[in-house]
């Protein structure tokens, strides 16, 4: 028990720890300072730097969240954002996310069983050829090839584009790492016991393997839904998404940094949330887990 | 996570908009046109599509009336200039009652006079005054009784007036052009502070901000690089329909990395087409182009030799073929040996064109024979990347030309151009020897084509050093005279002379050819183009009736 407790706590600490790095991190850049020369940005973005970060002020770094909750916008007229369209953009981007974790899990598992069953035969090739190729091919690519034929068409097709495209990398990485847990399961004598005892070999890994692999897998998690987020950030811009990856990737090129500091904060947060997600569901899957509560 | 979901996707998820979609280069920096910034190039179809000036231009590029339908201009005591406006009174405001008045100028230009490109108004009377006291940081309330000072008065609800420090032939040409004179709805704005008047410009909502043009902004989704207009039923500046024609009810500028593969698949109803190469091949029946007020020309580093004596940047200027320069890479060209454009009212003649330098091959290699340091290979830098101008093809060809006339040139695209033409190298002069550069109006006026070769411009070429500054101020001053100068011919003949000394006599620059911008745009719109300063004009967008409906394409 103690052990899941510490776990989790090293999850929720992730947002304090990351909301005050990324807060201390902006405040201080130069772009506040008083000289011209050095701050090189407009005096209304430096005055909304001030009002929104509260610098100097005891406790300025709860400045930027105090605004959002108010409902007061972040940043300058023009480019900030307010608490509601962050919550809609976030919305969006955790949607296509959602799809792309589903569809990469989707992937993991047919391709891990495919290498399984490529293991001894003709095929054995590809199952060393299709990671190679999906870890050498950058989001954008396969984004650009899709994306004429999805944008601006409606019905969820750009999302669902988005979540294709992004899920292909995380998927081939769990499932290589699925097929490996696989194969050294499969050989263990436990599997060939079952085997002997006449089980056919879909109940043998559905229930004697899959659930000694399913802990390697969500190890894997994390790592992914960091990858997930980051292939959102390309995506939508390819796909023309109007979500919280564009929303980020253009407060940064427009030096809104109230509005970095809070999306920096938020994207740590889903990761958090996705890490206790995984927690959770590893107390349901691994025996182990549950062992170690009692 | 699962309501984050539903909330996201809903029934349908995020939904392009319907209407009449277009690709537009960059979104918009702001919408508040009085408070605008110095990228303001990417503001500029919202705002001609949604405002208006007090004077419009006519397809000749003639000053029109616009807001105001009638003007007087006269000298006063002190010899500043004194223009009176008389506003229509059929104007009203978006909202259908708000009408247009003479302290919608005063409100919108006074905020304009203390934004980011004040320097725009500094031709106002009083504005500089209002200006300094800002930037020394004097108390508000001093700084607004300067701006009530500055010369922009509202006599009556109707008329204007507005006091120029000194004579400027110009003005009214830019009144049609630069949105910083655009009016705001000062009814709406008075009493709000400037950050509640720039929410109210950059966070449309509630059929809010007010416009007076045939559309109106409705939503601007940043993320989405999006910006959506609606027709404005209560502007008095509706396109003339033909019959079965009908306002467009929805425009949606989109920025897209992909546009021209969307126009291909019928998705976008308009796409700019930015790169030359595109241009190759069959031409497609919906491919347009508009001429430019704009000229690409190569430009000497005055203070290197052997570019530092005028006769052989003269020869080089000679040297130089555009016809040849530009065969074969654009659907048309417009080469040219001068500055100012055809189309520009108050351009040279052709008997002024011919005696500034021409391609004469002959003449070129005479000049630059035993001329010392012409061994140098000179280094021509020019701005890598995609776009209209085919520049990577004229550098080669440049740097072919000068090669038949004994120069050896060494190409340099730059990414970081206009640092590089900039650099200075340890021993003083700047690092380049020439470069390669378009420059565009921002009004139908001479003038505008010359204030980047003037000592505060961003030339970087040198030439104020040339002969002691002598050239650099005669230039000035022969601007300064026709800037003046009320009778339009006179004024013409000054600008010819300035352009004489910029191009013949010191040869700053070698003019090569106006450029053109092409676009595609669906049939069914009518009107939809690109105006001669190279901005997208909704204007005179309507609608051709669909099929059945009847009328006939203009």
């Amino acid at each position: 028990m103690r052990q899941l407790l510490v776990r989790l706590g090293r999850q929720l600490a992730l947002v304090p720890i990351v909301a005050l790095a990324s807060y201390f991190l902006m405040a201080s850049l130069p772009l506040t300072t008083e000289d011209d020369s050095k701050r090189q940005v407009s005096p209304e973005l430096a005055a909304s730097y001030r009002r929104d970060l509260g610098v100097g002020e005891p406790l300025g770094f709860l400045r930027p969240w105090q605004k959002l909750f108010r409902g007061e916008r972040l940043g300058t007229s023009a480019q900030g954002v307010t608490g509601d369209e962050l919550l809609l953009k976030l919305s969006g981007s955790v949607g296509v996310g959602l799809v792309a974790l589903v569809l990469a899990l989707l992937w993991a598992l047919t391709f891990a069983l495919l290498k399984n069953r490529w293991r001894r035969g003709r095929l054995a090739l590809l199952g060393d050829v299709i990671p190679a190729m999906a870890f050498g091919t950058p989001v954008f690519i396969p984004a650009l090839l899709l994306a004429p034929s999805v944008v601006e068409r409606g019905s969820l097709l750009p999302e669902l584009s988005a979540a294709l495209v992004i899920s292909i990398w995380p998927g081939v990485f769990l499932g290589t790492l699925l097929g490996d847990a696989l194969e050294t399961e499969l050989a263990r004598d436990y599997v060939r016991t079952a085997a002997s005892k006449g089980l056919p070999p879909g109940v043998v890994l559905r229930r004697h393997v899959l659930p000694n692999v399913l802990p390697a897998l969500l190890d894997a998690i994390g790592p992914v839904a960091t990858a997930l987020l980051a292939g959102s950030f390309a995506a939508e811009r390819v796909f023309g998404l109007p979500y919280f990856g564009q929303l980020y990737v253009l407060a940064v090129l427009q030096k809104q940094v109230a509005v970095v500091v809070v999306a920096t904060t938020v994207f740590a947060s889903v990761l958090a949330v996705v890490g206790l997600a995984v927690e959770g569901v590893r107390l349901i899957v691994d025996p182990r887990a549950r062992e170690d509560r009692t | 996570m699962g309501l984050w979901f539903a909330t996201a996707c809903g029934p349908c998820g995020f939904q392009p908009d319907p209407g009449i979609k277009i690709i537009v280069p960059a979104m918009p920096t702001t919408l508040d046109w009085s408070y605008s910034d110095p990228a303001s190039w990417s503001n500029y179809p919202v705002m001609l599509a949604t405002q208006k000036g007090l004077t419009t231009l006519g397809t000749d590029n003639s000053v029109q009336p616009g807001l105001a339908e009638r003007w007087e201009r006269e000298r006063d005591a002190q010899g500043r200039e004194v223009y009176t406006f008389h506003l229509r009174r059929d104007v009203r405001w978006s909202d259908g009652t708000t009408p247009l008045t003479a302290q919608d100028f005063v409100f919108g230009w006074r905020r304009a006079m203390l934004g980011r490109e004040r320097g725009e108004m500094a031709e106002i009377a009083g504005a500089r005054e209002a200006v300094e006291l800002q930037e020394r940081g004097a108390p508000a309330e001093q700084v607004r009784a300067a701006l009530e000072r500055t010369g922009v008065e509202a006599l009556d609800p109707h008329t204007l007036r507005v006091t120029l420090e000194r004579p400027r032939s110009y003005f009214l040409s830019r009144l049609a052009n630069v949105y910083l004179f655009f009016p705001a709805p000062s009814a709406e704005l008075a009493g709000k502070s400037d950050e509640e008047i720039r929410d109210y410009f950059d966070r449309p909502r509630d059929g809010r901000p007010l416009s007076l043009g045939p559309y109106r902004v409705e939503r601007w989704d940043r993320a989405g690089e999006r910006v959506r207009l609606v027709h404005n039923p209560a502007s008095a500046f509706q396109p003339s329909l033909e019959p079965g024609e009908h306002p467009a009810p929805v425009v949606t500028l989109m920025k897209s990395e992909i546009g021209s593969a969307l126009y291909e698949r019928g998705r976008v109803d308009f796409v700019f087409i930015d790169s030359a190469l595109a241009l190759h091949g069959q031409r497609p029946p919906d491919l347009h182009d508009e001429p430019l007020l704009s000229t690409y020309f190569l430009s000497f580093n005055t203070e290197r030799p052997p570019l530092n004596r005028p006769e052989v940047r003269r020869a080089i200027a000679r040297a130089l073929d555009r016809e040849a320069l530009l065969a074969g890479l654009l659907p048309a060209v417009r080469p040219t040996n001068v500055l100012l454009p055809p189309d520009l009212p108050g351009a040279a003649t052709p008997e002024e064109a011919a005696l500034l330098p021409r391609f004469d091959r002959e003449r070129a290699q005479e000049e630059l024979r035993g001329v010392q340091g012409l061994e140098r290979p000179l280094r021509l830098v020019f701005r890598a990347g995609d776009s209209f101008v085919p520049e990577v093809a004229i550098a080669e060809r440049i740097a072919a030309q000068l090669a038949a006339v004994g120069l050896t040139v060494t190409l340099d695209a730059r990414s970081d151009f206009s640092s590089e033409v900039a650099r200075r190298t340890p021993e003083g002069p700047r690092a380049y020897d020439m470069y390669l550069r378009r420059l565009g109006a921002d009004y139908a006026h001479p003038n505008t084509f010359f204030t980047l070769f003037e000592r505060e411009g961003n030339h970087q070429t040198g030439w104020e050093t040339q002969a002691g500054g002598e050239p650099m101020a005669r230039f000035e001053r022969l601007l300064e005279e026709a800037d003046a100068e009320a009778e339009a011919a006179r004024a013409r003949t000054l600008y010819a002379q300035a352009q004489a000394v910029l191009l013949e006599e010191q040869a700053v620059i070698a003019p090569l050819y106006h450029p053109d911008r092409y676009y595609r745009s669906r049939p069914k719109l009518r009107g939809l183009d690109v105006d001669p300063f190279n901005f997208l004009a909704l204007k005179s967008l309507r609608l051709a009736p669909e099929a059945g409906e009847g009328g006939s394409r203009p």
